[in-house]
């Protein structure tokens, strides 16, 4: 991280905006508010750019069958503020994610927060209490 | 009997100091105490035929009066688009009314879920002088950041007949512009969270939001909107200082919707944003409304708060639709798109 985006980063979280995320288009008219549930598989393809950044997830479904998941977070421009960069979640990573998946389409997925093959967990959406537990 | 008596004055005064329903009639400032996060909001009032009506920020509210208490309900959105009910009960004493707030059916992963249980008040509606008078358009240069709240992100409105015909048929999976890297204009784009930066030049103020890397020029000059210049999504604006705030009217704007919801917005319709300055200069907010005939019989209002921050880094915002349209085609809905064409604003 260079020294300009570790002062953008720094300055955002003293205002509160990395706190505060907010989505430029309607998750409502394609997600589920009732349907959050988890993922895990593997990283098949990285798309880090505007309007959402979206990974490719291969998960292996109940059947032992492979299924291509089309995943979704935030704008980079602000997942970049807080820490979450291009090379975070590479190609081929084992990652596990959780978030609503698609009133039609069931292999689409609005990205809560992703656990990291280390461990780590970030999170891609404003949340104020955190309900899986 | 002298208690008898007693009782009886106590009841008149009673109902001498309690407030008659029609002191709910007017305009009132709406105040929803959420911390870190206060909302403002434009509440109005009237009685028709024994009937109470309410709309906050322009769209209808559903209200209940009874002598001074009130029971008002505010459809609003939270920030991924989901639909959910704030229900403000209270009374009205000495001219102020006062409550609690209430939070109905909200995502539970939505930061809004630790709203219920506020306090709010109302009191009548006047202009406020601002804290900080804009005197010199140099007083609003810089780098804004945004801040949480003010903005209610009331979700149904007064559309017309017309704009409610239209709307019926608005799919914002297949017509949201944004997502496929269309800027849905000036009215959605203030409110959204992203920082941006006003240049002051001698004759106009340059925005350069960070958000779809958006630009407009607010000309200061006096001059007027010129007939060749063509219809946008940002319109064209002119901004002039007046009673201490940046007041920016925008006119010649495309056709394009209002917020999530995809209600829409004329060729002919009118934005006015009235920005004012807090915190000795370093802290924005606009009001802004939409006015559009055509399409609402009663003005839309949203709002937004920034904080100066001069080290912000603006980012760039490199759009790229391949995504949108790769999902279309892998759920075999490529065809249901160019069909909708026509339709999409």
């Amino acid at each position: 991280m260079n020294a300009k985006i570790a002062a953008a980063v720094l300055f955002l979280s003293a205002t509160g905006f990395a706190n505060h995320v907010i989505a430029h288009h309607s998750y409502a008219a394609e997600f589920d508010r009732n349907a959050p549930m988890t993922i895990e598989g593997i990283v098949t393809e990285v798309w880090f750019r505007s309007p959402h950044v979206r990974y490719y997830v291969n998960v292996t479904d109940g059947d032992g069958k492979q299924v291509l998941w089309d995943t979704r977070g935030l704008t980079p421009t602000k997942l970049v503020r807080q820490g979450w960069m291009k090379d975070t979640i590479k190609v081929g990573d084992r990652i596990k994610m959780y978030g609503h998946i698609g009133h039609t389409n069931k292999t689409i997925m609005s990205i809560i927060d992703v656990t990291l093959p280390d461990g780590r967990v970030l999170t891609s959406r404003s949340v104020a209490y955190d309900i899986k537990n | 009997m002298r208690r008898l008596a007693a009782a009886l004055v106590l009841a008149c005064l009673a109902s001498i100091a309690q407030a008659q329903d029609t002191d709910f009639e007017g305009a009132w400032l709406l105040n929803v105490q959420i911390p870190a996060e206060p909302l403002v909001g434009l509440l109005e009032i009237t009685r028709k035929d024994d009937r109470w009506f309410a709309w906050v920020e322009g769209g209808p509210a559903p209200v209940t009066i009874n002598g001074d208490s009130i029971e008002l309900f505010i459809d609003s959105r939270d920030r991924q688009g989901y639909l959910f009910q704030r229900r403000l009960t209270g009374n009205l004493e000495d001219g102020l009314m006062s409550g609690i707030m209430h939070s109905i059916d909200v995502v539970e992963t939505a930061a809004e879920f630790g709203e219920d249980g506020s306090s709010w008040s109302a009191q009548p509606f006047a202009e406020q002088p601002p804290q900080t008078p804009i005197t010199d358009m140099s007083q609003v240069g810089g780098i804004w950041a945004p801040l949480r709240g003010l903005d209610f992100r009331k979700w149904t409105t007064e559309m017309t007949p017309a704009a409610r015909e239209w709307h019926a048929g608005y799919d914002a999976r297949m017509d949201e512009p944004q997502k496929r890297c269309i800027s849905p204009g000036l009215y959605s784009a203030i409110t959204w969270s992203f920082p941006f930066e006003i240049v002051v030049d001698d004759d106009k103020l340059v925005f350069l939001y960070e958000a779809f890397n958006l630009l407009r020029r607010v000309f200061t000059d006096d001059r007027k909107d010129p007939d060749f210049y063509p219809n946008s999504a940002m319109g064209y604006s002119t901004g002039a200082i007046e009673n201490g705030e940046l007041v920016i009217e925008t006119t010649l704007l495309s056709q394009t919707i209002r917020d999530f919801n995809g209600e829409p917005i004329s060729e002919n319709a009118k934005i006015i944003e009235r920005y004012s300055l807090g915190d000795d200069g370093n802290r924005l907010t606009v009001v802004v409304t939409l006015v559009d005939p055509d399409n609402y019989s009663r003005p839309s209002i949203r709002r937004r708060v920034w904080t100066r921050q001069p080290d912000a880094v603006i980012f760039p915002f490199e759009c790229d639709p391949d995504a949108f349209f790769r999902q279309l085609y892998n759920e075999g809905r490529m065809q249901e798109y160019i069909d909708r064409t026509p339709r999409r604003p």
